[in-house]
């Protein structure tokens, strides 16, 4: 059975990229446009890994982090952030709200599956 | 007998002549006697005659003198005393008026009534003491006018002195204004003032401040602004000169609208001096007194230089507020710059991340296998997507750190790790331009804490930067531990540096020679943001060099960084 990664990103360039990159490497992918769609789907699928860019409309990553990482049942699923290099001090917000590692923006396919490879072989 | 006991004992025949003598006589009483001895007959013979009748002629002669001198004495006395009342008295009298006169009673008058060169020289006395009298007189009044007139001098300086300060250490116009108001009333012997400040846009005068006048008054005042050219101050904008109007009462003196108002106020003379500064209207100054009466020229002089006092106030005010509300909009500016640059750097990113992502994956034959030439024409649609993400990541940068805003994430970290990165990062490249990468690093370095990712950065643009010159020879960095602090180096054996272009390397958008950024890429950001990195750490970065003999780029930052340092 493969491996399923949430991604929760809401610009469908990436959202495309991820998913050729993942189906190629046969992780299963399953996707949300918003932080609160991305807690649900958490909680349905349970996914065995979370990539959460950080800038969402609404609810934010750190704030969707945190929700995910307060539920017992999601907490640990980890969650790879893919932070922004435009912010500063992103790199230990996403710590601080729980990620357990982040990429930054914009990540090259191939680091990225190498950072998914060492939470989900 | 005696007489003749004394002829007798004469030696006869000694002499012929006989010397007479008193002597008793025959039959007594005095007689004056002499002998002649008649030698044949050895006689002596004696005359005598009675004393009292021998000395009568003398006796005479001086009873009569005697008279006479007695008379001589006695007239002498009358003189005397005569001369003593004519001369002493009035001589006494000068010097007793001499001394009053002297011991200052200059009032006192020496009264000799003797008609002669004794009354002049009184008289003479006279005048001299009146002379002094005078001269005193008007001394004294001179100095009590003269010390009226600096106690006066003294009072407008200081008035002077208190606005002057009141401009220069207040920047609350109204409080300057009603400072200077207030002094120049007082100053100028006035019972009212105001300050009118001119509004260009609707060609007018507004009230800006008044001292003592009356609610009523002001009520209309502030109801009605003056229009220009209305009224004293009106004419005296136009003929940029104080007007005065010494009687408001007087047929045809004033016509203003305000006249009958000012009238029944009780004010009789108004005094207006303009606010002119460099032929821009700025207001005007406008005193009123009770009383009639012209303005003498040094108090209008006095309220001219009032005047300045409050152009300048309101200048300074004016350009306050100018400058103020440039700043903000200074402030607001460089906030929105800041602003843009973080908002474009991410809108330029997302795209430029999906053209990278596509395109890495195209390359890693994700979607099928990729002709030769396609990949050739691929990696280098890379190689300028990548460039273009690293123009638009130092111009962030560098509008963060001009803005204070990179904040360093500090934390422990490994500076072997970070030359190994840069080392990784950078090896493609050295062996592709036949360069030697070396590295010298002290064995026992101990962890630091600072901003590894920034860290990093900088070392690779050094490192970066010494590749891109240097056409043949080697590349070495050195990192060691000194007193505490890191001291990493990397030196090269490109064509050196000039020392004037030293200087230009660290400064933004500065490579040595404009046509090396076509060649060599890079927007010259990176020494600038890596200077400013190794600066936030408390250190610093330098460069030795000279042309022909290669570079060394420096930089020395303390191991362990508690505190973002702030930028100089």
């Amino acid at each position: 059975m493969s491996r399923r990664i949430l991604v929760i990103e809401d610009h469908e360039d990436n959202r495309r990229i991820l998913r050729d990159l993942l189906e190629h490497a046969d992780y299963e992918m399953i996707e949300a446009h918003t932080g609160e769609e991305g807690i649900a789907l958490a909680e349905s699928e349970r996914p065995d890994l979370i990539l959460m860019d950080i800038q969402l409309p609404g609810l934010d990553g750190y704030e969707t982090t945190r929700r995910i990482k307060a539920n017992p049942r999601l907490s640990r699923i980890p969650i790879v952030a893919v932070t922004s290099y435009a912010l500063s001090g992103d790199d230990r917000k996403a710590f601080e709200a729980g990620c357990d590692a982040y990429v930054t923006k914009p990540f090259s396919p191939r680091a990225l599956l190498a950072k998914i490879r060492e939470y989900v072989p | 007998m005696p007489q003749v006991r004394a002829a007798r004992s004469v030696r006869p025949g000694a002499a012929d002549e006989t010397d007479g003598m008193i002597a008793t006589g025959l039959q007594g009483g005095r007689f004056l006697t002499a002998y002649a001895p008649i030698a044949p007959l050895a006689w002596l013979v004696f005359v005598e005659q009675p004393l009292g009748e021998a000395f009568a002629p003398l006796q005479a002669s001086i009873t009569r003198s005697a008279l006479l001198v007695a008379l001589g004495l006695v007239l002498s006395v009358l003189a005397s005393v005569l001369l003593a009342r004519r001369m002493v008295a009035p001589i006494r009298a000068l010097q007793a008026g001499a001394a009053r006169i002297g011991a200052g009673e200059l009032a006192h008058r020496i009264q000799v009534r003797t008609g002669d060169e004794l009354e002049a020289l009184g008289e003479e006395f006279n005048r001299t003491a009146a002379h002094l009298e005078e001269s005193y007189a008007n001394l004294e009044e001179k100095i009590e006018a003269r010390t009226r007139e600096l106690a006066g001098l003294v009072e407008r300086l200081r008035a002077m002195a208190e606005t002057s300060q009141t401009v220069s250490s207040t920047l609350d116009l109204q409080t300057v204004l009603a400072s200077i108001v207030a002094h120049a009333v007082k100053l100028v012997a006035c019972d009212a003032g105001a300050i009118y400040e001119y509004d260009e846009a609707n060609e007018q005068f507004n009230l800006r401040v008044t001292y003592q006048t009356e609610e009523e008054l002001l009520a209309v005042l502030r109801a009605m602004p003056l229009r220009l050219g209305e009224g004293a101050l009106g004419r005296a904008i136009a003929t940029r000169e104080p007007v005065q109007i010494p009687d408001l009462g007087a047929a045809g003196a004033y016509e203003g609208r305000l006249a009958d108002l000012l009238l029944r106020s009780g004010f009789r003379a108004l005094l207006a001096v303009p606010l002119i500064r460099e032929d821009q209207i700025v207001g005007g100054l406008v005193v009123r007194r009770r009383a009639a009466g012209e303005f003498p020229p040094e108090l209008v002089d006095l309220l001219r230089t009032f005047a300045s006092q409050s152009t300048l106030a309101i200048q300074n005010a004016r350009l306050f507020r100018e400058i103020e509300d440039k700043s903000q909009q200074l402030e607001m500016a460089s906030r929105h710059k800041s602003q843009f640059l973080a908002n474009m750097s991410h809108e330029l990113r997302t795209p430029l991340n999906a053209i990278l992502g596509y395109t890495e994956l195209i390359l890693d034959g994700i979607y099928g296998e990729v002709p030769g030439k396609v990949r050739e024409v691929m990696e280098r649609l890379e190689m300028s997507g990548k460039h273009l993400l690293g123009l638009i990541n130092d111009v962030l940068d560098l509008s963060k750190i001009e803005a204070g805003q990179l904040m360093l994430s500090l934390a422990e970290y490994s500076m072997k790790e970070v030359v190994h990165t840069v080392v990784t990062t950078v090896e493609s490249l050295a062996a592709e331009k036949r360069l030697a990468l070396k590295v010298a690093m002290a064995q026992d370095l101990p962890r630091g804490r600072g901003d590894e990712r920034r860290l990093t950065q900088v070392l690779l643009n050094l490192v970066g930067n010494a590749l891109k010159f240097t056409e043949e020879g080697e590349v070495r960095i050195e990192a060691g531990l000194t007193d505490g602090a890191f001291v990493v180096a990397v030196c090269d054996t490109g064509p050196g540096i000039s020392e004037a272009d030293q200087r230009k390397i660290f400064e933004e958008f500065q490579q040595v020679d404009s046509s090396s950024t076509r060649k060599k890429g890079g927007a010259g950001l990176g020494l600038a943001i890596a200077r400013r990195i190794v600066e936030l750490h408390g250190g610093r970065l330098w460069v030795v060099s000279s042309p022909g003999q290669g570079s060394t780029f420096t930089f020395r930052l303390p191991a362990r960084v508690e505190h973002q340092a702030a930028l100089s």
